[in-house]
């Protein structure tokens, strides 16, 4: 079977473990768990036929205290940048974390998620942020993980670009 | 108790043995105990004596008795029951023999835990493994260490004894035929090759570490652990390692630090949602107070031009001319109201600007007076100054005269008849002028004073005025926008002093 490593990147309880798990286990939790280090699950799907083993990273935050080693993002098919609409500052964060990692990764497909779309009138990052980010090219999903919004959506969409 | 000779001090600061609890028994050539120090009798079934042999207290030294050696070292020595100890015999130069006792059965329990664990999988094994697959590291797996030797580009060898828990996380590597595709059991491990191809090809000397990862067993149950990389012998080796009891702390430091920084940035955010909100308020007050001030000026106006037609009062009975005046005194009252209200938010959203001039504090004082002169008429309330003809100030002259108004009106407001009202001015020092606007009104309880300038009081005054609640709020709006200080001073039934202190900066002064 293929199998493709899909790595998550983005600052601090953005949700991507959350996300991970919603997918995988149709599971979520409102406490806030912070990752230490990497955890990596798997989730076979299929794209056009075919099945295909997604070997999901989900790596600990980026902050001041935990630095993400590029190393993790070696050997990536493709990856997710993750924001939290909630919280403007996890935009320029993951937006450092996606220059890294295509350095380390290359020219491989990726996808932006904002985050927490179900506390849309919380959220800082408004749209004409989000223009700014589809305008040079990227493509965005806001999703939700706690609601269950476009998150698989999300991870197909990115395992479809990873097959071509 | 005699001192320990410098020489046995110092053998003693080389054992590697934990000092804590550390005792010892000093004998004779002979055995008799001379002295002793420390929780010796923890390690004797009777209490140590001296002058008696040390054989009766200690088996173990039953036929050392006369020392040959200079020393001697007994290691995890089990001297009660529950009890290990290491021992040091240091023999004094023919003179005295010092024994140490150092506890070690915390040590020798954890030790006895591995050990009784191996056997039990020696047992379990049955048969004794060939010596091909020994690990040449040493065993590790007393430290639940697994060994692996790479042995091709896929595949790893285990070395020696694999502990229990990579069975227990991973069933399917009992299954599986070495040499073991380890990237597959545990793809954690995909990126650390890349990491450390340089490493093993290079056969550098040390270890080369990974970060940390989880692993979850079957029932969801998660493991940290961690890679190492090392070369012995021209041989690459790949050391796996469960942290789990060792890194629970470190989860804690960081889950907390995260969640502190997540509650401030919420903080930070509902704050200024709060200030958003405030500004939205005051103008939109600013714009209504706006809106209002020519149709109240208006139906003012229409009522002061009735009560002025004498043509008119004379048409009017009693009731209606008295219904007409109140209508003039409640305009006036909701056209002064209005114009409070709308400097007080244009105050607050800081859209004046401060046109600071010189002017003698005695000429205020004698606008107030003029402005202020109908009310103490009313009241028959005498108005007093002690000002120096000469003291000059720069202020903001409007709305300077603003915040002296106000303070004249509350002064006035709170004074019964016939009482006084007043303003004094002095110069304290160089720089420093103050004001005071006094009375002697009925004065304010603590709690009042504490509140004035926090939020908007009100109450009525000894002639039932009503008031806004605004005009203080002005008075400390201006009085801070010029970078001066306002207090009160008050004793009830006595009356209140608002004092202004004015510090001349030199560089704010025009020529
Ligand atoms: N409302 C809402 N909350 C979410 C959503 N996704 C995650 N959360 C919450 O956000 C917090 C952080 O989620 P995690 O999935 O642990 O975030 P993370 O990015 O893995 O965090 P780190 O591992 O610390 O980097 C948790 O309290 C989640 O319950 C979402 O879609 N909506
Ligand atoms: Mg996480």
């Amino acid at each position: 079977m293929i199998k493709k490593k899909i790595t998550m990147l983005g600052a601090f309880a953005v949700g991507k473990t959350s996300l991970v798990q919603r997918f995988v286990r149709s599971i979520f939790s409102e406490k806030y768990h912070t990752t230490i280090g990497v955890k990596i699950d798997q989730k076979i799907v299929q794209i056009d036929h075919q099945d295909v083993n997604l070997l999901l990273w989900d790596i600990h935050g980026e902050d001041e205290f935990q630095k993400v080693k590029p190393a993790y993002v070696m050997g990536s098919a493709g990856f997710f940048i993750v924001m939290d609409g909630t919280r403007k500052n996890t935009m320029n964060i993951g937006l450092d974390l996606l220059a890294m990692a295509q350095k380390v990764a290359g020219n491989v497909p990726f996808i932006i998620l904002i985050n927490k779309s179900d506390l849309k009138n919380d959220w800082e990052i408004t749209d004409s942020d989000i223009n700014n980010l589809t305008n040079k090219g990227y493509s965005v999903i806001l999703t939700s993980a706690k609601d269950n919004i476009e998150v698989e959506k999300a991870f197909l969409t990115l395992a479809k670009k990873l097959l071509n | 108790m005699n001192t320990i000779p410098k020489k046995i001090l110092n053998r003693l600061l080389k054992t590697k043995s934990p000092l804590s609890d550390f005792c010892f028994i000093k004998t004779n050539q002979k055995g008799i105990i001379k002295d002793y120090f420390g929780p010796i009798n923890k390690y004797s079934n009777d209490t140590i004596k001296k002058d008696e042999p040390a054989t009766e207290f200690f088996s173990f030294l039953n036929g050392l008795y006369p020392f040959k050696e200079k020393e001697l070292m007994l290691s995890n020595l089990q001297i009660r029951k529950k009890k290990y100890t290491n021992v040091l015999i240091l023999n004094e130069e023919n003179k005295e023999v010092w024994i140490l006792f150092f506890d070690v059965t915390r040590s020798v329990k954890k030790y006895e835990k591995i050990i009784s664990r191996r056997n039990k999988y020696l047992l379990k094994e049955e048969k004794s493994l060939a010596s091909e697959n020994d690990n040449p590291l040493g065993h590790l797996e007393l430290f639940e260490i697994a060994t692996f030797r790479k042995t091709s580009p896929e595949g790893y060898k285990p070395k020696g004894i694999l502990p229990e828990w990579i069975y227990q996380l991973k069933p399917e590597l009992q299954k599986m035929p070495a040499p073991y595709k380890l990237n597959e059991v545990f793809p954690f491990l995909d990126v650390f090759e890349m990491e450390v191809a340089d490493f093993w090809k290079k056969n550098e000397s040390g270890i080369y570490k990974s970060g940390q990862w989880i692993e979850s067993d079957k029932n969801g149950k998660e493991y940290l652990m961690k890679a190492f990389a090392t070369n012995h012998k021209g041989k690459s080796y790949l050391l796996l390692r469960m942290l789990n009891n060792e890194l629970s702390g470190g989860q804690e430091v960081y889950q907390k630090a995260r969640e502190q920084q997540l509650a401030y940035e919420k903080l930070a955010k509902a704050e200024n949602r709060l200030k958003e909100l405030l500004e939205y308020k005051e103008k939109f007050v600013s714009i209504i107070s706006h809106d209002l001030r020519s149709p109240i000026a208006s139906v003012y106006g229409v009522a002061q031009m009735l009560t002025n037609d004498d043509e008119l009062k004379s048409k009017l009975d009693d009731f209606s001319l008295e219904m007409l005046y109140g209508i003039k005194s409640e305009m006036a009252r909701l056209l002064d109201y209005n114009d409070k209200l709308y400097h007080w938010s244009n105050l607050e959203l800081g859209n004046f600007n401060i046109n600071l001039e010189k002017v003698t504090v005695k000429k205020l004082a004698e606008t107030v007076a003029r402005t202020a002169e109908h009310a103490l008429k009313n009241k028959n309330i005498s108005f007093q100054t002690n000002i120096p003809d000469t003291l000059t100030i720069t202020v903001d002259i409007t709305l300077f005269l603003q915040a002296l108004n106000n303070l004249i009106a509350n002064a006035i407001k709170f004074t019964p008849e016939g009482g006084i009202v007043g303003i004094n001015a002095q110069r304290d020092n160089v720089d420093k002028i103050t004001i005071s606007v006094y009375d002697t009104g009925v004065g304010m309880p603590e709690d009042v004073k504490e509140k004035l300038f926090k939020q908007q009081t009100t109450s009525m005054g000894t002639k039932g005025e009503k008031g806004s609640g605004l005009g203080l709020g002005i008075v400390k709006k201006v009085i801070e926008n010029h970078g001066f200080d306002i207090s009160v001073e008050s004793i009830p039934g006595k009356g209140s002093q608002f004092i202004i202190s004015i510090f001349e900066k030199k560089d704010k002064v025009p020529n």
